[in-house]
Order: C-alpha cells, then sequence, then structure tokens
C-alpha cells in the first residue's frame, strides 16, 4: 500500500504552554492524508483546523507526537530546512492573499522562485506560464494594489504553485471573495486536484466550500469528530448529507437519549442550509439568530409576516438586520421552501438554480449603484471605507444621520471623504434603496446582479454635482 | 517470488546547506523516496569516502564544479577547478566506480569548461537556476532509464 504523503500520530499542540494562558489548541491527532486527496478541515472557529496546518506546514512547532511527510519526520527539522521544505513542497494560499504590495503581479508569483535558486529570467518565465494558466497574463504588471479581491486571490493561487508543489494548503481561501470568485477558486482548486494529481487540504468553516472535497475532517475543540469520505454525487444530496451529519453530530449532546435523527432533524437541517447559504458574509450571531427565526418559521410559531419583520428589525433589537429587499427576497425563498415541503434536496436544487448573492456582492453592487453619476473620483480606500458605511447601514449597525457624518469625515478619519452635499445626497440615496424603491427602479435580484432605471430622482442630483 | 525494486543512489557533492536541503527535499516531496536515496556531501573529500564505501557508492552524483575550495572572492580559481577536473577523471578511469553517472550541476557554464567535462565522459552540464524541481526529478529519471537498460 501506497505511504500516506501525510501522517499525523497522536500530535498536541499547546500555545503558550506552562503561561496561565496555555491554550491547547491540537489534542493527539492522529489521521493519515493520501496522495491526491482532497481534504477539509470543517469547524466552527477556534476548532484547531488552521492550528492543523500551521503543524503541517511546519509554521508551528508541536510538543508532542509526530507528522511525517512521505514517510520522513518533519519534527527534527532546524528552522531553515523548515522554510525550504515549505517553498518546495507546499503552496500556502492564503485568505488574506498576502500579496508584497510593492512588487508587480509577475514577479510576486515569481519570488518563491528566486528564494530556491532559481535564476531571475527562469523565474520570470516560469512565472508567466502560471498567470496564463490562471487568465492572468494581461495584469502581470499590475501592483496589487490596482487588482480586485478576486484577482488578488488567483494571484494568491499562481504564487502558492510556484515552486510546483504536490500540496497545496488553502486557509479559507473564500473568506474575502463574492460568490463569483468564490466559484471560480473552487474550480481551480478542484483542477489542481483531478489534473495535477496535487494533494489539497482545505480549511474552512463555510459548507459550501466542501463542494468537491474527498475526505471531511470536523473539528471540534482540538480534536477530530469524524472523518467523512465523500462519493461523487449531486453537490446538493452531498451538501445536505454533510450538514446534517454535522447538525445531528452537534445536536447529540443536547437532545438526549431521545432524539433518533431522521425525519426529526429534517427541519432543523433545512434551517440550517438556509441560514448558511442566504446569510453568506454575515456574521455566525446573525447566522444563528436567522437560523432560529426559520426553525420558527418551519413549526408555524410564527406567520410569514412576522418571519419578514423579525429578519428585517435591527440585530441590536432582537432581529436579523437584514436589508427591507433582502428581507423580502429571503421571505419569499423560505416560503417557497415551505411550499415544497422543505425537502433538503429541494433547498439545494434552488440554492443551486438561484444563489443568494453574499454580502460582499450586495454591497459593491449597492456601492455601484450609489456613485452612479458622481462625477468625482474615488481611491482604493475610499471605495473601502464606502463599502464599510454601506455594510453597517444595510444591516443597521449606523443610523441615517450617522452615514452622511462617516461619508463627509476626511479619509485620514477612516471616513469616506467626500464633500458635505455629496454625502447628504448619497446618503438619501441609499435610503431610498433601504426603504425599496419600486422594483422598476431598482432591483438588485436574487443572483446579485442589478438592473437599475437611470432615471431615479438621487441619479439626477448627483449629476448635478 | 516478488522482488523488491532497487533503490537508486544519489549523490549531491554542493557546498551551498541551502542548495543541499532544496535538492534533497525535491526527491522526497515529490515522493521518489522509493525511487532514489539522496545523500549529499559538501566537498570532494567527503564525496571520496561516500563513493569508495561499496554501501554507499552512489549510481549518479551530480558535482557542483565550482566547490567553495574552488572559489576565490566570487572568482574561479583554475588549480581548484582542475581538483574537481581530476576527481571526475579519476572516477572516470577507475574499473570500480566508472559506472557512475556524473552530472555537473553548477552556478554557471563555460563552453571550454563544459567540453572539457564532456571529453571525460561525464553525462550532463546543468545549470542550477534554469532548473525546475520537477525537470531536476525528470532528468534524473532520464538518467535512470537509459542506464537500468
Amino acid at each position: 500500500m501506497e505511504q500516506p504523503i501525510i501522517k499525523l500520530n497522536n500530535v498536541s499542540l499547546w500555545y503558550e504552554k506552562g503561561k496561565t494562558t496555555e491554550l491547547k489548541a491540537l489534542k493527539n491527532i492522529t489521521i493519515e492524508i493520501k496522495k491526491g486527496d482532497y481534504v477539509a478541515f470543517f469547524g466552527p472557529s477556534g476548532c484547531g483546523k488552521t492550528t492543523i496546518l500551521y503543524a503541517i506546514s511546519g509554521i508551528d512547532r508541536f510538543q508532542e507526537g509526530s507528522i511525517l511527510i512521505n514517510g520522513r519526520d518533519i519534527s527534527p527539522l532546524t528552522n531553515q530546512e523548515l522554510a525550504i521544505f515549505r517553498q518546495t513542497g507546499i503552496g500556502i494560499v492564503f485568505q488574506q492573499f498576502n500579496l508584497v504590495p510593492s512588487l508587480t503581479v509577475l514577479k510576486n508569483v515569481a519570488l518563491p522562485m528566486l528564494f530556491v535558486g532559481i535564476s531571475s529570467e527562469k523565474a520570470d518565465k516560469e512565472a508567466l506560464k502560471l498567470l496564463k494558466r490562471l487568465d492572468l497574463l494581461d495584469l502581470q504588471d499590475r501592483f496589487p494594489s490596482e487588482l480586485s479581491g478576486g484577482q488578488q486571490q488567483r494571484v494568491g493561487i499562481a504564487r502558492a504553485l510556484a515552486n510546483d508543489p504536490p500540496i497545496i494548503i488553502a486557509d479559507e481561501p473564500l473568506g474575502n471573495l463574492d460568490s463569483i470568485n468564490a466559484k471560480k477558486v473552487l474550480e481551480f482548486l478542484k483542477e489542481l486536484n483531478e489534473k495535477d494529481g496535487r494533494t489539497i487540504i482545505m480549511v474552512t468553516h463555510e459548507a459550501w466550500s466542501l463542494r468537491d472535497v474527498k475526505t471531511i475532517y470536523h473539528m471540534k475543540d482540538g480534536t477530530i469528530t469524524e472523518i467523512e469520505k465523500t462519493t461523487p454525487e449531486t453537490i446538493a444530496q452531498s451538501i445536505a448529507s454533510r450538514l446534517n451529519k454535522q447538525l445531528s453530530s452537534s445536536n447529540g449532546e443536547d437532545k438526549g437519549k431521545d432524539s433518533k435523527g431522521g425525519d426529526a432533524n429534517a427541519e432543523s437541517i433545512s434551517a440550517h442550509l438556509l441560514a448558511n447559504f442566504l446569510l453568506r458574509g454575515y456574521s455566525l450571531d446573525e447566522i444563528s439568530r436567522f437560523e432560529l427565526f426559520v426553525n420558527e418559521r418551519f413549526s408555524n410559531k410564527i406567520d410569514k409576516k412576522e418571519f419578514h419583520e423579525l429578519i428585517n428589525k435591527p440585530f441590536k433589537d432582537g432581529g436579523v438586520g437584514l436589508w427591507k429587499k433582502k428581507a423580502e427576497r429571503v421571505t419569499e425563498y423560505l416560503e417557497e421552501v415551505i411550499d415544497k415541503k422543505h425537502s433538503i434536496s429541494s433547498i439545494c436544487e434552488l440554492i443551486e438554480k438561484t444563489p443568494e448573492a453574499a454580502i460582499f456582492d450586495e454591497i459593491k453592487n449597492v456601492r455601484q449603484w450609489l456613485i452612479e453619476g458622481y462625477t468625482g473620483e474615488l481611491n482604493a480606500s475610499q471605495i473601502l471605507a464606502l463599502d464599510q458605511v454601506i455594510s453597517d447601514r444595510i444591516r443597521n449597525y449606523i443610523s441615517r444621520e450617522k452615514v452622511v457624518q462617516l461619508l463627509d469625515l476626511s479619509s485620514n478619519k477612516f471616513g469616506v471623504g467626500l464633500s458635505f452635499r455629496a454625502a447628504q445626497i448619497l446618503a438619501e440615496k441609499l435610503e431610498l434603496l433601504l426603504e425599496g424603491v419600486p422594483n422598476d427602479k431598482i432591483n438588485v435580484n436574487i443572483s446579485g446582479e442589478k438592473e437599475i432605471s437611470k432615471d431615479t430622482d438621487a441619479t439626477n442630483f448627483l449629476k448635478k454635482l | 517470488m516478488e522482488e523488491e525494486k532497487k533503490k537508486r543512489k544519489i549523490l549531491l557533492v554542493d557546498d551551498d546547506e541551502m542548495m543541499r536541503i532544496f535538492f534533497r527535499d525535491i526527491f522526497w516531496m515529490h515522493g521518489k523516496c522509493d525511487a532514489y536515496d539522496v545523500e549529499m556531501a559538501s566537498s570532494l573529500e567527503e564525496a571520496e569516502k561516500i563513493i569508495e564505501d561499496e554501501k554507499t557508492r552512489p549510481d549518479i552524483m551530480f558535482l557542483d564544479i565550482f566547490l567553495s575550495s574552488t572559489k576565490k572572492k566570487g572568482n574561479v580559481s583554475t588549480e581548484q577547478v582542475n581538483r574537481s577536473l581530476e576527481f571526475i577523471g579519476k572516477i572516470k578511469e577507475s574499473k570500480v566506480f566508472s559506472n557512475i553517472n556524473i552530472i555537473i550541476y553548477s552556478g554557471q557554464k563555460y563552453q571550454a569548461l563544459e567540453e572539457a567535462v564532456m571529453k571525460l565522459g561525464v553525462d550532463g552540464y546543468l545549470i542550477k537556476g534554469e532548473l525546475m524541481p520537477k525537470e531536476i526529478i525528470s532528468f534524473t529519471d532520464q538518467i535512470h532509464g537509459t542506464t537500468n537498460h
């Protein structure tokens, strides 16, 4: 039998061992990862999944047990040896991209090759091949700050492939991406696994990023609670069954002995599934509160109108804080699911057919609509600040007045730095959207694409600036 | 009756520690440890000992012709390069050692030097900065394949 590419024997890892702040992040982990596998460590934040990646790649030293890569123990390696081992054997894709801001796209990708003594000419030549593969050739002379998040992540993948490593590690690689780019990254990871035969190890807390994974290690409190081998089936079925298992294992402790799973759990699984898909990008608190309301609606404790009100109400007042249009869409979504007797596979089919945009896409769409007609130039940091204001307002964290203030505040004070008049107009426009301008005027639809009438009063205002 | 596949022994002679680790890691990380045992030496003297011992004698030797003892403030001393050439000559002339495939694996290439080593019977002259990890493996596999038959 072929030896595993990665083997962990009873690995335990403590942070701050011996101090009062000691934390045992990994507890006696024993697993074997086969060459060519596509593996995910899946679980809530703080379960130890990222620590496992750091231990495997030699970034964090573990205190007990051993990790064998292709049969060789990495614990005796010196720091220099570990650094070269990472450069040669492991490509890491980070959530935050971690590109070098002062280097062009081409040089960012070539950099890891220079570390292992490849000449600059050869490195550039190889980097160009990778940029071509990731459809980034046109961007080779740009700097990271000139790229969108999706483009930066593709550069991050190209860089991870620089020294042609057999293992790719992806740490929440979709966390900062909109749904289109997230999908692209998943497709590419799949290709690296299936076409290139690389071993892929992903860490994620999002169920939907598991769609192509072959082995799932469910983690909780620094331990592996379950190893799940998946078989090729429809995405819908596989995600549903994964969530099902995840939910029944976490409910096991709470539900006591009478719980037999099966149908009794179907509703809560559906609620969990819907919450995860409809509220992509929202915080865990927002998602779990939403899930609670979905369960209440499923069991008919609240009606459609009450459900809509609850999810629309600000989070601080006990609601979920979805803005009006989103709350309406989500309510309709849920009613459709109820009509179909909330079967998991029908939910998955619905989600696959008409995916709800992640909050990143919504904010981007709202921003584009807001600044349409604005004649001034917004730089990257102003756009970031504007996105933050939009996000805070549509979640009802801040009032309309605060929006005007933040839009007007200079950018060195973390505001957007618009003129007071422009700030007022943009804020007003945002309110129009939140109040729900009639559908024929603006419609941020369910797939995240927008259709806007250019003749709203607000845009006319802006054109006069 | 199943016979275990014979592993080929590779020896890398290089005075740069980083290069030695990198070279060993390439074979290790790409899962070639079943096919090859990679041994390393930092000087000609160390290499000689490994070659003389039948148990450690390599099938393929990658040699940096400009070892530290042959480098002077970045310049190559002719006298020291001659030592490397003598070392190669000695191996190729010996009945016991001449089967060892020798690959020059250096930072630079000079035409006259390349001609000289090829005359001595080396099997290739590679430049370090011009080969990606997988290219080193496929080159070695090729040597392995051709010398196997």
